[in-house]
């Protein structure tokens, strides 16, 4: 009773956090001359509002989730991996060439392969911040950013050479498609609704038992709260850092395959709209639980849906949502600040410790957020 | 190999320096009272969309370039409001202070601009190149340093310019207090949440003029996503210097350097992939980035540098 009401607590914050976010989207909105109420409303309806909404709500809240539970699986070991995007694309590519070149197995092995490989090539791409930070103490803000923009280049260069297909349709180049039985069956006629939200929930579960329950997830979470406690606990601390940037890389690839697999059917240049950074947003809503990141992702997924349908119709730009998510962050991050003040007896009580007066106290250590 | 480095080299060099060098000095700032500021990228993309933005309606470009600039002091006043005052976590802040930066600048781009990924600045002259005169004959330095717009030379001034009032003023000491021995500053009377808000002020002015620099210096145009890594290459730069301005200028020319060999092979056609050589600058940051770490390590220890 006590973790279901622990639960609905924080759900309860959350949703306190989206609905500030609404608001002050909604003032922008405002000064920009648009009517929220009609806006919102138009994200509700391109979100929920029939059958082909509903469609690309779940097409969309699939790679979400999966980039979620990427960067929240390395976050477990307080590492973080911003560099999504990259070992997507290259899960992706991976992905795409299995699907097409492994022209006369059955479809369940295709996928599986092709899957499988994503998951591998955005393992070692996420493995490699990790083993920098293991061996050097690279931060892997910096190395996982600039991997993120070395992988999607490698793609382009793949995509514009040894893989492509078609020339340009448009601006972007892409290879060639994959057979018919590596495809992930679509569940919603008419919509790019696809299997990888049945995998992608799958995962979501698979993650959390690890995390609570396997020895793997109990060092990552030994590592991730304290590195000094878990080295003197006898945990190979290096290891442990290594494979966590590899399981989220490996997580980030596979949300690659997906979405060649289910959605583009080939490997497009350039796909992801920014599929790796919405992960950071939707892992940091979730407070990095896996389960949480599913209803996170599908939150998200219907802000992309909606977000997309307005835009079609009224001329509010879907930068709108990344305004939105970036308010989340930042109220994310205030809600770790609110609860070290409640865990101090409360604001007044936080403000005597840390306000205007009590730092010219000279014993006052002053400290920067953490 | 012979078309590539040649004195354009290193004149272009420092033209594609400038942005990064201009937000590293910015990011110096902050590294030296004590914070760690990720959220340069996105300081820079705001100084390059206002840039743009305000030049288009006053029809002045250094008035849009001063926009650039408070508009990434301004954002550098939300990141310190939130990490000072309100306390929260400086990674995921920095982050959120990113993601917005991108969001808006896309949004206003499209709501007041009305236009979609990217706008041209029209009917504005940008920023006139100055002759150095005499200075510009003297061999090899001369045709590098000739032909620049002037925030080129402001940038390679005020690297020394800063090393001069962190080590040499009561300014730079305070904030050097501030950031080593917060404490202890405190103690002394020094404001250290005062000192932290002037250096993310004005930290964030130089990386709002750094990104300025990116969309009007020799293009004048504002494209989403232009800024394209450059802030946190600027942040890699601040580490391998260590904070220590002179140090931050090297690694700023060199990221500037990478850059420039890119689009030298690129017209030389050498049979390099453009995609290979357009990776250069990132490749040299994972690297710079990793041999600067592991030189800490050996003086810090290893479980110390393993944790954050």
């Amino acid at each position: 009773m006590g973790r279901l009401k622990g639960f609905l607590a924080t759900l309860l914050q959350q949703a306190a956090i989206i609905l500030a976010a609404f608001l002050v989207s909604g003032i922008v909105l405002l000064l920009s001359g648009y009517n929220p109420i009609t806006v919102y409303a138009g994200f509700v309806k391109g979100a929920f509002g029939s059958e082909v909404s509903l469609g690309n709500t779940l097409r969309w809240a699939a790679p979400m989730i999966l980039t979620g539970l990427a960067v929240a699986v390395a976050f477990r070991a307080s590492m973080w991996n911003i560099g999504v995007d990259g070992q997507l694309y290259l899960g992706a590519v991976a992905a795409a060439w299995v699907g097409f070149t492994l022209t006369d197995a059955p479809g369940w092995i295709t996928v599986l392969a092709s899957l499988a490989f994503g998951m591998v090539a955005g393992g070692i791409w996420g493995a490699i911040p990790g083993v920098l930070r293991a061996f050097t103490g690279a931060s892997e803000l910096v190395t996982t950013l600039m991997l993120n923009y070395i992988g999607i280049l490698i793609t382009d260069f793949l995509v514009l050479g040894p893989i492509r297909q078609w020339g340009p349709q448009g601006t972007t180049f892409r290879s060639p498609t994959i057979v018919e039985a590596a495809e992930l069956p679509r569940i919603i006629a008419k919509t790019q609704a696809n299997a990888g939200i049945f995998i992608a929930v799958a995962l979501a579960f698979l993650l959390y038992f690890v995390i609570r329950r396997a020895t793997v997830g109990y060092e990552m979470r030994i590592v991730g709260t304290n590195r000094w406690f878990a080295q003197y606990g006898g945990i190979n601390v290096k290891k442990t850092i290594i494979v966590s940037m590899l399981i989220s890389g490996a997580v980030a690839g596979l949300a690659g395959g997906v979405e060649v697999l289910g959605v583009h059917r080939a490997f497009v240049q350039r796909f992801s709209t920014g599929l790796g950074f919405d992960g950071i947003v939707v892992s940091l809503l979730a407070k990095n639980n896996p389960l949480g990141v599913v209803l996170s992702g599908v939150f998200f997924g219907a802000m992309r849906a909606g977000s997309t349908a307005v835009e079609r119709t009224t001329e509010v730009p879907r930068a709108m949502v990344t305004m939105f998510e970036a308010i989340i962050v930042l109220g994310v991050t205030a809600q770790g600040t609110w609860a070290l003040m409640r865990r101090e007896g409360g604001v007044r009580a936080w403000w005597q410790k840390h306000g205007r007066k009590a730092r010219s106290e000279p014993d006052n250590v002053p400290q920067v957020g953490r | 190999m012979d078309g590539i480095f040649d004195i354009n080299l290193f004149q272009s060099m420092l033209r594609l320096a400038t942005p990064t060098l201009l937000a590293a000095l910015g990011g110096v700032l902050a590294h030296k009272s004590g914070i760690l500021d990720i959220s340069l990228e996105g300081k820079m993309i705001v100084g390059a969309f206002f840039a743009i933005a305000v030049a288009q309606a006053t029809g002045h470009v250094w008035i849009g370039v001063f926009a650039g600039g408070v508009a990434g002091a301004l954002m550098g006043l939300l990141f310190a409001f939130l990490v000072i005052t309100i306390k929260t976590n400086d990674v995921i802040t920095g982050v959120g202070v990113n993601i917005l930066a991108d969001g808006l600048t896309a949004y206003l781009l499209r709501v007041f601009l009305g236009s979609s990924g990217t706008h041209a600045l029209k009917g504005v002259a940008g920023q006139a190149k100055v002759d150095l005169g005499a200075l510009g004959s003297i061999p090899i330095l001369g045709p590098i340093l000739n032909d620049h717009t002037p925030l080129v030379y402001a940038a390679l001034l005020l690297a020394p310019l800063i090393w001069v009032v962190l080590y040499k003023t009561p300014i730079g000491f305070r904030v050097r207090a501030v950031g080593e021995r917060p404490m202890a500053a405190r103690t002394a009377g020094v404001n250290v949440e005062g000192v932290r808000y002037g250096s993310l002020l004005a930290g964030g002015f130089l990386c709002g003029l750094g990104g300025a620099f990116l969309s009007t210096g020799s293009l004048s145009m504002f494209t989403e996503g232009m800024v394209a890594g450059r802030g946190f290459m600027a942040f890699t730069a601040v580490i391998f210097g260590y904070g220590n301005p002179i140090w931050v200028l090297l690694a700023g020319l060199l990221f500037g350097l990478a850059e420039g060999v890119g689009f030298k092979v690129q017209i030389a056609r050498v049979a390099l992939q453009q995609q290979v050589v357009e990776m250069l600058p990132y490749l040299i940051t994972v690297i710079v980035v990793s041999v600067t770490a592991w030189l800490r390590r050996r003086r810090v220890g290893q479980m110390a540098a393993l944790t954050e």
